[in-house]
């Protein structure tokens, strides 16, 4: 069986102009269309085409989703069974396929794109596996989010691709770009769909969807099968993102995730390499051992305690405002750190217990001169210049809320006013204050959508009550399953050095 | 969408453009992927061209107050073009300044180091970007301050300002700040800065009613 | 058998003031060895005849001793007293340990040397004694006579607590029980054993015996006789125990009536002194207006020690100098009570601190000067700055600070305490945007974790699908990619 040019035109062309038709009619024409390309890709029509190079200039990936993403799927096809290779050079990033490949992932069309979600998924991650084996993870990265953008904005919804993008972003240290995804409240996963309201309605794939859930469960394809491990690593990973780019506070709040998730049977190493860095950050953010979140199962706290000693300690060392034992601790567990990559992180701590010291000065003093803060919180001998440059950073950054004062003609040392509240110009204290206030609360709103969006899953479905009662029996076998390898070791922050 | 291709003569105009730092990391970011490419063939590409966006994305990033990822960008960049090429070598330099928050250093580098010309108008902006954002800083930080460090702060002569110089001062006191000359002391006064959001002031309110209906 | 107060409660020690250089720490492994824990080189203010006249029974020799071996002025006329003390009763042990501590101080004293004679003849007699005791009881169990088996076991309760085996004394006093045929003969029992119990510092058991005793069917003219007795016994246990306020309230509420009938234990003057301490430890100005100074009854246990009385008054009216001054007087005095001697500087060092926070009660702001005039007049006169940061008088504040109990702080450019005052606007946006925040990040925890539960996700241990593992080796070249810059 062989089809023309013309024939595939046509047939593609059936979906252009789909404003002026409905939602109905435009939902069969596409998968009309699905059915006719997978029909073409199993009787081998499209193989005529293999070594077509401009076949695809007839197509416009934004109107032709369906046709450009089947027709890529199977010279790519070609090239393989050609080449015997999984990643032929023609794949290869500037190779004729992937560039093809990039012109699609930026300009598909996010509808039609729903219909064809595992070609879909399977060109992304063709593309995020020829970047990295081109060492060009980079690549890879930035074209995987906006890719995922486009098909949702909203990414409230866990897929495969999640932890591909994570993973390129921080092989390519291009940890900004994964803000997009990362800063999104993920909130689903693909099997919640089509269990609870099969018999329901199910809106069409091409309507506006309240919810990406909609068009996103299971048998979307667009994300591989799932396991724990997946959603464990993306939130590790992403967590060591706004590590590296030192949002202390989110990446508490990805950790946390990990953390406290529900177990059933015994803790995931990855977990306990997350309550790791969860005591480092806690430290660095909040300035003492935080406690493992509320949701934690006891089992789990437990087994956390005795699994991270040296780091418990640590946190220890660093709440008793002693410095000499947190630097005995340091270097008594030095293997420690390098063995679980956190050396970067220890090294961090040690500058942040200076900072928390003069902060902690705050509460007894309210005013006091350089060389009374040199003696009092500063452990090592500074001259006054010294420990005036290292307070002055630190109220300029606003870590500390605190006035510098020079006295008269250096008579006397440089005097710190150190402010009850936050020292700024009322007004645009406030102001500022508003904004944060209001971003906080329009991600609230969002949340409670989704919430609500939950909750009607849930209503529908049994199978959440046995499910629920099932959890309430875990029991810990104790057994920990080696070898799951997580681990970058945030870069030590040898330039921030306070000395 | 639709950008020219990465080139010297594109990178020219950029770095010359009106856009807002922001605007010009977004475009600098898609050119990234082209740059990573351009690296690949050895010999293939002009290494003044690499160079030259490099160099401009880092400042960028550092317009746009990202030091975290400037780091990370030096680290990405291509090896031999990092330890080789001088105008990235003065970023590397800046950048361990303002990480260790050395400001008389960070204006000796801004000014005093050999910025290619293309390099020279984001050089500029940088430069007086920092000193804005320094200014703010301590005129919220000092009660009171001696002329030398806030000209040290500043980027300004201290030795002048140690005398007292009044074209120095006067540069103080035309932000608001005042002069005590018999202390020979500069009083900051608070720059207030625009908000990027200025509603009503019921937030609060709004936002203990929403914890409250929903409680946890 | 040997007695000198091995404490149930284990007192705390940490007390013992560094600004008191006459004090040295308690030796706890050796409590009952001859070696002193204090040594007091100040004069006390009062006369050892006459303070020791106070007292009868057992606890004379324990006071005469505890002053012999802790005074170095009245050391050598305490244990000469002491030394005769225990040779007018029948306790060998006593008598030894005495001489022993006699001989250390003045080894040239007549009384330095043990009268083996006597120790070898009381010793028979004692034995005798005992021995007559065991089969008089004996006898009057085989008859089945209630009253006169309770007799013989009070009897020979008696005789090993004259003989110092106070171990024996309260088995013999517990095996009263069950013979007592009226609430008295209970009510007789229970004191005994509270006796012994003080005798060997066991405050539990005080404690314990006070509470039967109040639980005892007394008739309420008996309850009215023993109620003083036994809120004066109550608020020693409690003194003892570190309880300051309920020991203070106990002693308040004791009845003038107690009178001279407690002596063996406690007098008059010791309720006035231990509860006024204790209230002035535990107090603010207007409970110990309305509940010491005012109170008519206890006003006339504070006639006999007027200067407590003064102290408080002192206290009361802000003049925290003063009260501290009379104090500090009568340091010497306190440290050679047998009960107050380890709780002297716990109590000091509480009125100290309460001091400061009530006199700071009025200001938003004070100069340390003016405090320091007040709470470290000697640093005053002497440092150069006495309101600098290393000043014991400064540390000391920060210490306060940094332990909650001062809600203020330092100023040290203008010399001054600042209360705490916050900026209720700042305050309440802050916690606004910070419980936005946290509710927030609960919310998404919580929503996600229905979703994991849902999807059936949730940790197993047998995940077996593979995933390539992340960053193996690739680790090591981010670690050190800093070390580029360096």
């Amino acid at each position: 069986m062989t089809v023309s040019l013309a024939e595939l035109t046509a047939a593609s062309a059936r979906l252009h102009n789909h404003t002026d038709l409905s939602d109905e009619l435009y939902d069969d024409r596409i998968r009309d269309l699905v059915a006719y390309f997978r029909h073409l890709l199993s009787t081998d029509a499209l193989s005529t085409f293999a070594r077509d190079d401009f076949l695809l200039d007839n197509f416009d990936p934004s109107a032709d989703s369906v046709a450009f993403l089947f027709i890529l799927r199977s010279q790519i096809q070609k090239a393989k069974e050609r080449t015997s290779e999984n990643l032929p050079g023609d794949v290869w990033p500037t190779g004729k396929l992937w560039i093809r490949a990039v012109h699609f992932l930026k300009n598909f069309d996010r509808v039609q794109a729903r219909y064809v979600g595992q070609e879909w998924r399977q060109l992304v991650e063709l593309a995020g596996r020829a970047a990295q084996a081109a060492s060009k993870p980079l690549l890879g990265a930035r074209l995987v989010r906006d890719a995922m953008l486009r098909l949702d904005p909203s990414c409230a919804v866990f897929t495969s691709t999640h932890l591909l993008l994570v993973r390129l972003c921080l092989r390519a240290r291009t940890y900004a770009c994964a803000l997009p995804v990362l800063d999104r409240h993920i909130c689903y996963f693909p099997a919640l769909v089509g269990r609870a309201d099969s018999k329901a309605a199910q809106p069409l794939l091409c309507s506006e969807q309240e919810s990406s859930l909609a068009f996103m469960g299971d048998a979307s394809g667009l994300s591989s099968k799932l396991s724990s491990k997946d959603y464990l690593q993306y939130f590790l990973c992403g967590g060591m993102i706004y590590m590296a780019l030192k949002q202390w506070r989110k990446a508490l709040h990805f950790l946390g995730i990990v953390v406290s998730m529900p177990i059933a049977g015994s803790l995931s190493m990855i977990m306990v390499e997350a309550y790791k860095k969860w005591i480092l950050v806690g430290l660095l953010e909040k300035g003492k051992l935080c406690p493992p979140p509320s949701l934690t199962s006891p089992h789990a706290a437990k087994m956390y305690q005795s699994l991270t000693r040296p780091y418990i300690t640590l946190a220890q060392a660093f709440e008793r405002d002693d410095v000499g034992r947190l630097k005995a601790e340091v270097n008594a567990a030095e293997h420690v750190w390098s063995t679980d990559n956190n050396t970067g992180l220890v090294a961090q701590v040690m500058n942040a217990f200076y900072k928390h010291t003069v902060i902690r000065l705050g509460k007894t003093f309210a005013a006091l001169t350089m060389a009374d803060l040199a003696e009092q919180a500063l452990p090592w001998p500074t001259t006054e210049e010294d420990a005036e440059s290292i307070i002055a950073s630190l109220v300029m950054s606003s870590d500390l809320g605190a006035r510098l004062l020079h006295s008269q003609k250096r008579t006397s040392s440089t005097m710190l006013r150190l402010s009850a509240v936050s020292h700024l110009p009322r007004l645009s204290h406030e102001m500022e204050m508003q904004v944060q206030l209001r971003n906080e609360g329009r991600s609230l709103k969002t949340l409670m959508s989704n919430l609500e969006q939950s909750n009607h899953q849930l209503g529908l479905s049994d199978e959440y009550i046995d499910n629920a009662q099932k959890n309430q029996l875990w029991a810990g076998s104790g057994e920990i399953p080696a070898s799951e390898q997580v681990g970058l070791d945030m870069d030590e922050d040898i330039m921030g050095d306070l000395h | 969408m639709g950008l020219p291709p990465l080139s010297t003569a594109q990178l020219d105009n950029l770095t010359t453009s009106n856009l807002s730092p922001s605007q010009l990391f977004e475009t600098l970011s898609h050119y990234e992927s082209e740059a990573c490419l351009a690296t690949a063939g050895p010999g293939s590409t002009d290494p003044h061209m690499l160079s030259s966006f490099y160099s401009s994305f880092f400042i960028v990033h550092l317009l746009t107050d990202q030091v975290p990822e400037a780091r990370a960008l030096t680290q990405r960049m291509p090896e031999t073009l990092r330890s080789q090429d001088p105008s990235l070598q003065n970023c590397m330099t800046l950048l361990r300044a303002l990480w260790q928050t050395q400001h008389a250093q960070v204006y000796r580098i801004l000014r005093d180091s050999p910025w290619p010309e293309t390099l020279q108008p984001l050089v500029r902006r940088y430069e007086s970007f920092f000193q804005d954002k320094t200014l703010i800083a301590v005129s919220s930080s000092y009660e009171a301050i001696r002329p030398a460090v806030a000209a040290m702060y500043l980027g300004l002569d201290e030795q002048a300002a140690e005398k007292g110089d009044p074209s120095i001062i006067q540069k103080f006191t035309a932000v608001g700040w005042t002069w005590d000359a018999e202390a020979e002391l500069l009083l900051p006064k608070p720059i207030p800065t625009a908000a990027t959001d200025s509603q009503s002031s019921n937030r609060i309110h709004e936002a203990m009613g929403m914890l409250g209906g929903r409680g946890s | 058998m040997d007695t000198t107060l091995p404490d149930a409660f284990a007192p705390p020690q940490s007390s013992s003031s560094a600004a008191q250089g006459n004090e040295v720490p308690e030796d706890t492994a050796n409590v009952n060895g001859a070696a002193p824990f204090v040594k007091v080189d100040d004069p006390p203010k009062f006369d050892l005849e006459s303070y020791i006249a106070n007292y009868t029974g057992r606890t004379r020799f324990d006071r005469l001793y505890l002053i012999g071996t802790c005074s170095t002025l009245l050391s050598t006329d305490a244990l000469k007293v002491a030394v005769a003390e225990a040779k007018s009763g029948k306790d060998v042990g006593r008598y030894e340990k005495a001489v022993r501590a006699l001989s250390e101080v003045a080894p040239n004293e007549p009384d330095a040397k043990l009268d083996l004679a006597w120790v070898k003849d009381t010793q028979r007699r004692v034995r005798a004694e005992g021995d007559r005791l065991e089969l008089e009881l004996r006898g009057y169990k085989n008859n089945l006579i209630k009253e006169s088996i309770r007799m013989g076991n009070e009897e020979l309760g008696t005789h090993y607590h004259q003989t110092g085996d106070s171990v024996s004394a309260s088995k013999a006093y517990s095996r009263m029980r069950d013979y007592c045929t009226t609430p008295n003969h209970i009510a007789s029992m229970l004191f005994k054993l509270i006796n012994v119990a003080v005798e060997r510092g066991e405050w539990l058991s005080v404690q314990s015996n006070v509470h039967r005793l109040r639980n005892a069917q007394s008739k309420p003219e008996d309850q009215a006789k023993n109620q003083p007795k036994i809120s004066a016994a109550l608020g020693l246990a409690q003194m003892h125990s570190g309880s300051f306020l309920e020991a203070a309230n106990s002693f308040l509420l004791t009845d003038p009536s107690l009178g001279d009938t407690y002596n063996e234990t406690i007098t008059p003057n010791d309720i006035a002194v231990y509860g006024g301490l204790c209230a002035l430890a535990s107090m603010d100005r207007v409970e110990l207006q309305r509940r010491v100074l005012e109170n008519n009854s206890f006003r006339n246990f504070l006639e006999l020690e007027p200067h407590i009385r003064r102290a408080i008054t002192f206290f009361c009216n802000s003049k925290f100098r003063l009260c501290l001054d009379i104090l500090d007087a009568y340091r010497a005095d306190y440290l050679l009570d047998l009960h107050l001697q380890r709780h002297v500087s716990a109590l000091y060092s509480h009125i100290r601190t309460k001091s400061i926070e009530q006199y700071l009660v009025p200001f938003s702001r004070v100069t340390l000067e003016s405090m320091a005039t007040v709470f470290a007049p000697e640093v005053v006169g002497g440092e150069a700055r006495p309101t600098s940061a290393t000043s014991p008088f400064v540390q000391e504040l920060i210490r306060l600070i940094k332990d909650g109990v001062l809600d203020a702080r330092i100023d040290l450019e203008k010399g001054v305490l600042v209360s705490n005052e916050t900026d209720l606007r700042t305050e309440v946006q802050q916690n606004t945007l910070e419980s936005l925040r946290s509710f927030n990040e609960k919310a998404h925890m919580r929503i996600l974790r229905t979703s994991v539960l849902h999807a059936g996700l949730e940790v197993r241990s047998h995940d077996r699908k593979e995933g390539p593992p992340l960053a193996k080796g690739l680790a090591g070249r981010l670690s050190r990619g800093a070390g580029i810059l360096g």
